[in-house]
């Protein structure tokens, strides 16, 4: 089925629970996890079956929204690049990546998508890996470094292990209190999810810190706590 | 060629030295042979001596909205006033925002350093966007 417009932010939220279960085996079968492998339920056997139903599935989720997904042999030193202009959307990937490349490269494109939500006319480039140009300004490479942070959360099918004001389905912050702590609560969240995207766009150590499990953790309770509405996502 | 109106040929017998112009003005520092090897990469009919006549105001045919705009794709210059007023003259119009040309020329300058086969993908689908082409794979392989 084809969307009629893009929402980034359903999309994301539609393919991100795939991405976080095992890897269908052949006959529909889903692989059980196993503990302490890096892919949940895959082993390094399972590894390439998996990346390439990862790159798969993102793809269709993306065509699916409209996005015109191409693959070109001629690509040698981009991985991949966007466009988004009032004829649409579309990216472009290097049609010789490996599965688990492939699957990044489509990760990556829709981890620009979220931080293109303006829909205003704009292109991104994607390079192979060693092959960036030197030209490149700072900001570009903070944002791709933000960008390849933000895929691999998503890949991974851990939308908790990125900023929430990243992510397209944030929503204003709710808090069950009431009066001045609930105002204080409110008011402290809003700083602390900012101070972490902020974060999040200058430090590649924060990117990885805040993507390990017990920042996970840590972020979540402050977030529980301060917005006291339940279990949420983390800040 | 192709029988053309009256009104047709009559119009473009009048802008074509002005137009000429403008072409030239779009190649900037570029070199014909250059040019005519970028429009040959996106698909485009266009010799070095044609480039060299149109920009003589010595072509017969009036100049396409496709042409026109692979010209100043090529050159870089969507966002150059001679484009406009090279559509302008012609009778063409884009519906693309002018903030939006100048952001596709300063992509297509941010590429120049990619080695040639990524920069022909590239100009090909920021083509597509300008023009709307519906192509597809088969059609646009080299």
């Amino acid at each position: 089925m084809m969307r009629s417009t893009l929402d980034v932010g359903r999309l994301v939220a539609s393919v991100v629970p795939a991405l976080a279960r095992p890897a269908p085996l052949a006959g529909g079968v889903t692989e059980p996890p196993v503990p302490g492998a890096g892919r949940a339920g895959a082993g390094p056997a399972a590894a390439p079956a998996h990346d390439a139903w990862r790159a798969e599935l993102l793809r269709r989720a993306l065509e699916e929204w409209g996005i015109r997904c191409r693959e070109r042999p001629e690509l040698q030193t981009l991985e991949a690049f966007g466009v988004i202009s009032a004829r649409g959307v579309e990216i472009t990937i290097a049609a010789d990546l490996s599965a688990a490349d492939r699957a990044l490269a489509y990760a990556r494109c829709l981890a620009r998508l979220v931080l293109h939500d303006d829909r205003q006319f704009a292109t991104w480039f994607h390079y192979r890996a060693g092959l960036t140009p030197g030209h490149l300004s700072a900001a570009e490479r903070r944002s791709s470094a933000v960008v390849d942070a933000m895929a691999r959360a998503l890949l991974g099918g851990r939308l908790q292990a990125a900023p929430r004001y990243l992510l397209p389905t944030a929503s204003p912050e709710v808090s069950a209190a009431s009066g001045l702590l609930g105002d204080c609560s409110r008011a402290l969240l809003v700083r602390l999810h900012r101070a972490s995207s902020a974060l999040y766009w200058r430090s590649d150590s924060y990117q990885a810190l805040r993507a390990t499990a017990p920042m996970v953790r840590l972020t979540s309770r402050v977030h529980d706590l301060l917005s006291a509405a339940g279990p949420q996502r983390a800040a | 060629m192709a029988e053309r109106d009256e009104v047709q040929v009559r119009k473009w017998d009048a802008i074509r030295a002005p137009v000429g112009g403008r072409l030239r003005e779009l190649r900037g520092n570029r070199s014909q042979a250059l040019l005519a090897g970028d429009l040959e990469d996106l698909g485009y009919r266009l010799s070095q001596s044609s480039i060299c006549r149109y920009e003589q105001g010595q072509v017969d045919a009036p100049l396409s909205l496709e042409r026109l705009v692979g010209w100043a794709l090529c050159c870089e210059g969507l966002s150059a006033p001679a484009f406009h007023e090279l559509l302008a003259m012609a009778g063409y119009r884009l519906t693309a925002a002018v903030p939006d040309l100048a952001s596709i020329d300063e992509t297509l300058r941010h590429t120049r350093t990619l080695p040639l086969p990524d920069q022909v993908v590239v100009r090909r689908r920021l083509l597509w966007h300008l023009l709307g082409l519906q192509d597809d794979d088969e059609e646009w392989a080299p």
